[in-house]
């Protein structure tokens, strides 16, 4: 997705910063996993509309997600406390638009950390070594 | 022959005896059985041909091929839920967990008081059953196979009292790689696209894969045929064709069909397509364990209990790999990580509900159906049951955290924390919910008003056009629909071989 814009990246680094934080018992975050690529290649190959909903979720976080705070600044500004404070309320919002914002934003991140073979193996998942598990 | 559109002519047209839309669950023993009995048959299937598929494969590749729209499918309503559907030869069981049950003889008594259903019988399901069952391999899952995560909760049930069995799955040489809705990558699960769909070829059936049905003809109050376009790499239209026969078979899901037959305006009136929606939505329980499980070691769908079938609840095992669990748990940030760096500990159970709830089907923009749903409070009720008994037996198991899908009590870590659970009132809005099986969409009756089909799945309105997949069932089934669907559509290709003379051209 080579149309990724300045401000989409920048909105992604700063939800990386919240779904993939640094430091705690699995020792790799958001500098370590090169979520970037792999957000860039599934987008380039899904098809237009599910494209599209990725770009939608984005710009809503962007400009909308401040509505949580009750005050307008764009989310890639904000400091990290309210980021996650928004991210929190889209998490536990019982409209399944915003819910579904929340859970596909999310998977853009957690997807490339969990299926990282460094992650893996800090969590003692070993399934994907054996041959048979090859979806990781 | 399987064939792709893609190496077919431009303006493809061809005459056969019977078209059948769909190659899942419905589509594909309905094109077995009439190319048995020497039937002209030609299947037409909007999905790609994934055999022999490549599992080293990324996450999402799977997802985006196998599954249509890649996955996100959802119900609008409250909650809104996730409905994933197959698109690919051999239909959703290519994704399908592989579980296997025969229609509980109670709910089909059920179905035969309420609606008649006057020409089937249980006992002539029997033998139809028996033949699904022995094609596609269907065994008790082997206990060697089922891992902790199902044996942990196995011993649970048992200190409690409650019963618990390895469910019967579609199988050969099953390695438990705990992969199934991906597409077995050991080729161990049998699906469509390895018995029936490659039988049915071998018999002289015609089966075409990029093909998308968009319209079904109708000559004087009787089907001749469909058109529809063939699909390039992209699935974009690449060429139309038009296919002439006199029956025509939709088996297009639960979702797919009744929306084909609103697009088109046919066959609805008794106002009853797209509505009577049921998908047993389904939650899952994560109990956390001191001990290491290894949850995703196994099969993840293997034991099951349906010891509160009787109240609409059935629990039935369930795991994921990481990369797809860690977007499902309770959590965000530091305290995922948390709980993630505990997944080797996790062990995984889901609750599905015969749910009372009724959505609906509507035509939506394009080729996307609109799909409603709201969860009323009774079906919301038997969540809160079910989330309690597996909490119990994961406790019971030794579970020292349960995580559980009721948002704002996300965490329990004791009995008595369900005691708040039951406290809370839970709303539907409350759950974290997913459904697998659509069902009831043009359902089957002896009466024209209020029902789409009758007992051998041919519309009341227009005849020659029958309706073979989960769409007929009359309500909520109670177990995995795919065998039930297999049978009742043996039973209806079984009354069109008996009945040629009055679909002849
Ligand atoms: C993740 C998952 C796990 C499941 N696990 C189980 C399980 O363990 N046991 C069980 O019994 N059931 C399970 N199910 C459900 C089961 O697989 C389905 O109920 C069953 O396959 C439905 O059969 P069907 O014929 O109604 O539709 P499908 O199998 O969905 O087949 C419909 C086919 O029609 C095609 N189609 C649609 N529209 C068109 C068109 N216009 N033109 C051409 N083709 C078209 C679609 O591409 C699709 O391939 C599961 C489902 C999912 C999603
Ligand atoms: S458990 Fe693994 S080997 Fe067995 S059917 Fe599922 S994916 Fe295939």
């Amino acid at each position: 997705m080579n149309n990724l814009t300045p401000r989409e990246k920048a909105t992604l680094e700063a939800l990386a910063a919240c779904i993939i934080p640094e430091g705690g018992p699995v020792p790799f975050g958001f500098k370590e996993i090169n979520y970037l690529p792999f957000i860039e290649e599934m987008a380039a190959a899904v098809p237009a509309h599910i494209r599209w909903v990725i770009h939608f979720n984005l710009w809503f976080i962007e400009y909308f997600g401040c509505l949580y705070l009750h005050r307008l600044k764009a989310f890639s500004k904000l400091g990290l406390n309210d980021r996650e404070l928004i991210l929190l309320s889209l998490r536990g919002s019982k409209r399944f638009l915003i819910r579904g914002i929340y859970i596909l934003t999310s998977a853009l991140f957690l997807i490339p950390m969990y299926k990282d073979e460094s992650v893996m193996n800090a969590i003692g998942y070993t399934g994907f070594k054996n041959g048979v598990n090859k979806i990781t | 022959m399987i064939i792709d559109s893609q190496t077919l002519e431009e303006n493809f047209h061809a005459d056969a005896d019977v078209v059948i839309v769909g190659s899942g669950a419905g589509g594909a023993p309905m094109a077995y059985q009439l190319a048995k009995a020497g039937w002209k048959v030609i299947l037409l299937e909007e999905g790609r041909n994934y055999t022999p598929y490549s599992f080293e494969r990324k996450s999402w590749e799977p997802m985006r091929d196998m599954y249509r729209d890649s996955g996100m499918t959802f119900t609008l309503g409250t909650p809104s839920i996730p409905l994933p559907m197959g698109r690919a030869l051999g239909g959703t069981t290519i994704i399908n967990s592989g579980t296997c049950f025969r229609i509980p003889e109670k709910v089909f008594g059920h179905w035969k008081n309420e609606f008649g259903l006057s020409e089937m019988e249980y006992s002539d399901l029997v033998p139809l059953f028996e033949k699904a069952e022995d094609m596609i391999h269907v065994q008790s899952a082997p206990l060697e196979t089922l891992g902790a995560n199902n044996r942990l909760f196995m011993e649970g049930a048992t200190k409690l009292g409650i019963q618990s069995k390895p469910l019967n799955r579609n199988i050969i040489n099953c390695k438990g790689a705990g992969l199934c809705v991906f597409g077995c990558p050991e080729n161990a699960k049998q699906s469509m696209e390895k018995n029936f769909l490659p039988a049915a070829s071998n018999l002289g059936a015609t089966i075409i894969t990029s093909a998308r049905v968009e319209k079904i003809c109708i000559k004087k109050n009787v089907a001749s045929g469909v058109e529809g376009i063939f699909l390039d790499e992209q699935r974009k239209q690449r060429t139309k064709f038009t296919i002439d026969a006199p029956v025509v078979v939709l088996s297009c899901g639960a979702i797919y069909s009744p929306h084909m037959l609103l697009k088109n305006g046919i066959a609805n009136r008794s106002g009853q397509v797209g509505r009577n929606l049921h998908i047993h939505p389904a939650s899952k329980v994560i109990g956390i364990f001191d001990e290491e499980i290894n949850a995703w070691s196994g099969t993840p769908q293997g034991a099951y209990s349906d010891d509160f079938a009787a109240e609409g609840i059935m629990l039935e095992g369930f795991f994921l790999p990481p990369a797809i669990l860690s977007f499902a748990l309770p959590a965000l940030g530091r305290k995922l990580k948390d709980y993630m760096a505990d997944y080797s500990k996790m062990a995984g159970f889901g609750v599905m509900v015969t749910d009372s709830s009724r959505g609906r089907v509507m035509r939506g923009l394009g080729h996307f159906p609109l799909v409603l749903y709201n969860l009323n409070q009774s079906d919301t009720d038997k969540f809160v049951k079910g989330i309690d008994i597996v909490s119990r037996i994961y406790f019971a198991a030794g579970a020292r955290k349960i995580l559980s899908p009721v948002h704002g009590m996300d965490e329990l870590t004791s009995v008595d924390d369900l005691e708040k659970l039951h406290r809370a009132k839970v709303r539907a809005a409350d759950l974290e919910l997913s459904a697998f099986h659509p069902m009831g969409t043009c359902r089957m009756g002896d009466l024209a008003k209020n029902s789409v089909v009758n007992s051998h799945l041919e519309t009341h309105d227009i005849k020659g056009l029958f309706v073979a997949d989960a769409s007929v069932f009359p309500s909520s089934l109670g177990v995995n629909p795919q065998m039930t669907i297999m049978a009742f559509s043996l039973f209806a290709a079984n009354y069109l071989v008996n009945n040629k003379e009055k679909y002849r051209a």
